[in-house]
């Protein structure tokens, strides 16, 4: 079998198994909550799980009317344009906006998953490569990649500029950099990792000549001026979205991360019906992450990825009043190129596990209704 | 125990900004290995040694108040007037004179950063004092006695027992500092000897139990005095 029909073999496997796994997971949901299997109720859970909570709504109105100066629906300013922008192109063939979203959603997440195991077989071996991909498809939280949630296409931006990077091809860092910083407020931190890789190939044992091509990482920020911009354009001022954020109905601010752990931790204690759901989640995934960031220093991985993983962590993390911190861990990419190094044994046993059994439970939770955000 | 949690967590993510800038100046070669190792051995034998002194203070509260609620506050668990004093000129240096001030401003600075914990700022800035004055005197140690002497247990010799004095938020951190600094410069005149020391690992294990038995020692005293 030639190397092509090879890679196109592996790949179809790949998104096979992810969607597989998030469709099985409906599946199971639907059998759990409807003690049968019915196709009309699990079409309608289906719908109302993937195209309504949250922040779907808002993408979804974005998709129709765009951005908006004045109204109720300004403040939908708050989320970045490029994900509402390919929902109405693809609309244009399926006709319904919803669909757009889900199909967006669905396809991102096999792609970034198939970007995910390149990336990660650059460095190592095919067992590394799909444990990296079934613990991003495990996290506890992935089910936000199902439905219209810009987290799918994040993740395909964001594993394609640090696949780039890891190849040195820097226009290709640009491009996906500027389109993921259009995408969510975290994709301008690829700056980061970019500049990380080119400081440290100049400087270090490499001593690399700076280029021209290594200047088009500045499109990164420049996806962000675009934002930035259209903020100017509604409404005179580049950082309105700061102040919709700051207001009903997400009351954000930035504060020092022991500042938030701390609130979390003491609303986790008094609300104790959202205490698992939301806070638990958060705290506990925060430490997570700093511990496998720590041992990712330790062995050595590739200090630009760490970079991005902390710079990551430490933003997400600012956020004060933060109620959807495990949908936005989802897409600390470290984490899964750090993890998948694990070496076959009880650790690496316990991780799949604990990481399944999580997904399994946040999943069904959140498609029976609960306040998962 | 929210403030305890969001301490640690703070501080976690202080410690990986520190490690991540040592594995990036390491990586550029602004840094020897053996220098980030020796920086990184140090920095964690000095804060298990800051560790150490928090639990016992921690257990001496919980002792003679009867329970914990008030661990991560230092300013509780240390409650002597000389700390009231330091904690005030921490969290208002513009209030006291110079050169108290300048001393007291980095504390208040990181301080603001750990969410007005300005008593756990003057100690994370103790802490990093005392690496540095630490390394500064290993180094040194290892150019006039040898390798052997450093690296064995000179460090922890050094480093545990004075940790009462130098690790709180104080005075005593940044004259410790200052007299590292001192050493290390005069030590330059000092020639190279060579003296044999003992077999690596007693050596090792003499000065290990020595240090940790003189730093409970010198912990107890120091909390008696500050009581």
């Amino acid at each position: 079998m030639s190397t092509l029909k090879r890679k196109a073999r592996t790949w179809g496997l790949i998104a096979a198994a992810v969607l597989g796994i998030h469709a099985l997971m409906l599946l199971l949901a639907h059998l759990v909550i409807q003690g049968a299997f019915h196709p009309g109720e699990l079409w309608t859970m289906a719908v109302s799980r993937l195209t309504e909570p949250g922040d779907a709504t808002r993408y979804l109105d974005i998709a129709r009317n765009g951005y908006t100066a004045t109204g109720e629906n300004a403040i939908n300013l708050v989320f970045y344009p490029l994900y509402p922008l390919l929902i109405r192109a693809l609309s244009v063939m399926t006709g319904s906006l919803p669909l757009s979203g889900v199909l967006i959603s669905q396809i991102s997440y096999a792609a970034a998953s198939i970007l995910l195991f390149e990336t990660i077989l650059l460095d190592g071996d095919r067992r590394c490569a799909w444990d990296g991909v079934l613990l991003m498809a495990l996290y506890p939280f992935s089910m936000f990649a199902m439905g219209v949630f810009s987290e799918g296409l994040f993740l395909l931006l964001s594993i394609g500029c640090l696949y780039a990077l890891r190849r040195q091809r820097y226009i290709a860092v640009g491009i996906l950099g500027f389109l993921a910083a259009l995408t969510r407020t975290q994709g301008v931190l690829l700056l980061f990792p970019a500049v990380c890789d080119i400081v440290s190939r100049r400087l270090g044992a490499e001593k690399r000549k700076l280029r021209g091509k290594d200047a088009l990482i500045l499109l990164i920020p420049a996806g962000f001026g675009v934002y930035l911009f259209i903020n100017y354009r509604l409404h005179g001022n580049c950082l309105q979205f700061l102040q919709f954020e700051a207001g009903a109905p997400w009351y954000q601010s930035t504060r020092w991360i022991g500042e938030n752990i701390a609130t979390q931790f003491q609303m986790a204690l008094d609300y104790s019906g959202l205490d698992w759901i939301i806070y638990w989640p958060q705290i506990i995934l925060y430490a997570a992450a700093l511990g496998v960031l720590l041992w990712g220093v330790r062995r050595k991985e590739r200090i630009s990825e760490l970079v991005y993983g902390g710079v990551y962590l430490g933003f997400t993390y600012l956020s004060g009043w933060m109620i959807s911190g495990g949908r936005y861990l989802m897409c600390c990419v470290p984490m899964y190129l750090i993890l998948c190094k694990v070496k076959p044994g009880m650790a690496r046993g316990l991780l799949f596990l604990g990481s399944g059994l999580l997904f399994f439970a946040y999943s069904l939770f959140y498609l029976i209704g609960y306040a998962i955000m | 125990m929210a403030k305890l949690v969001g301490s640690a967590a703070g501080l976690g993510m202080l410690v990986l900004i520190g490690v991540l800038l040592f594995a990036f100046l390491r990586q550029i070669g602004a840094m020897r290995q053996e220098t980030a190792r020796q920086i990184g051995r140090t920095a964690a034998a000095v804060l298990f040694a800051a560790c150490m002194e928090w639990l016992t203070a921690a257990l001496i509260f919980r002792v003679t108040h009867g329970n914990l609620e008030s661990a991560a506050d230092l300013a509780v668990i240390f409650h002597g007037p000389s700390f009231r004093q330091m904690h005030s000129a921490l969290q208002d240096p513009a209030a006291v004179s110079w050169p108290i001030r300048l001393l007291a401003y980095p504390g208040h600075a990181l301080g603001k950063a750990l969410f007005d914990q300005y008593l756990l700022g003057g100690a994370v800035l103790a802490l990093i004092l005392a690496v540095c004055g630490a390394c500064l005197i290993t180094a040194r140690v290892n150019r006039i006695l040898g390798r052997s002497w450093a690296e064995d247990g000179l460090l922890l010799l050094i480093c545990l027992p004075c940790t009462p004095l130098v690790l709180l938020p104080g005075w005593a951190s940044w004259a410790a500092f200052l007299a590292s600094l001192l050493f290390y410069f005069l030590g330059k005149r000092i020639r190279p000897r060579t003296i044999r020391p003992l077999s690596r690992s007693l050596l090792a294990g003499l000065i290990a139990l020595g240090a940790m038995l003189s730093c409970a020692v010198i912990s107890g005293m120091t909390y008696g005095w500050i009581g």
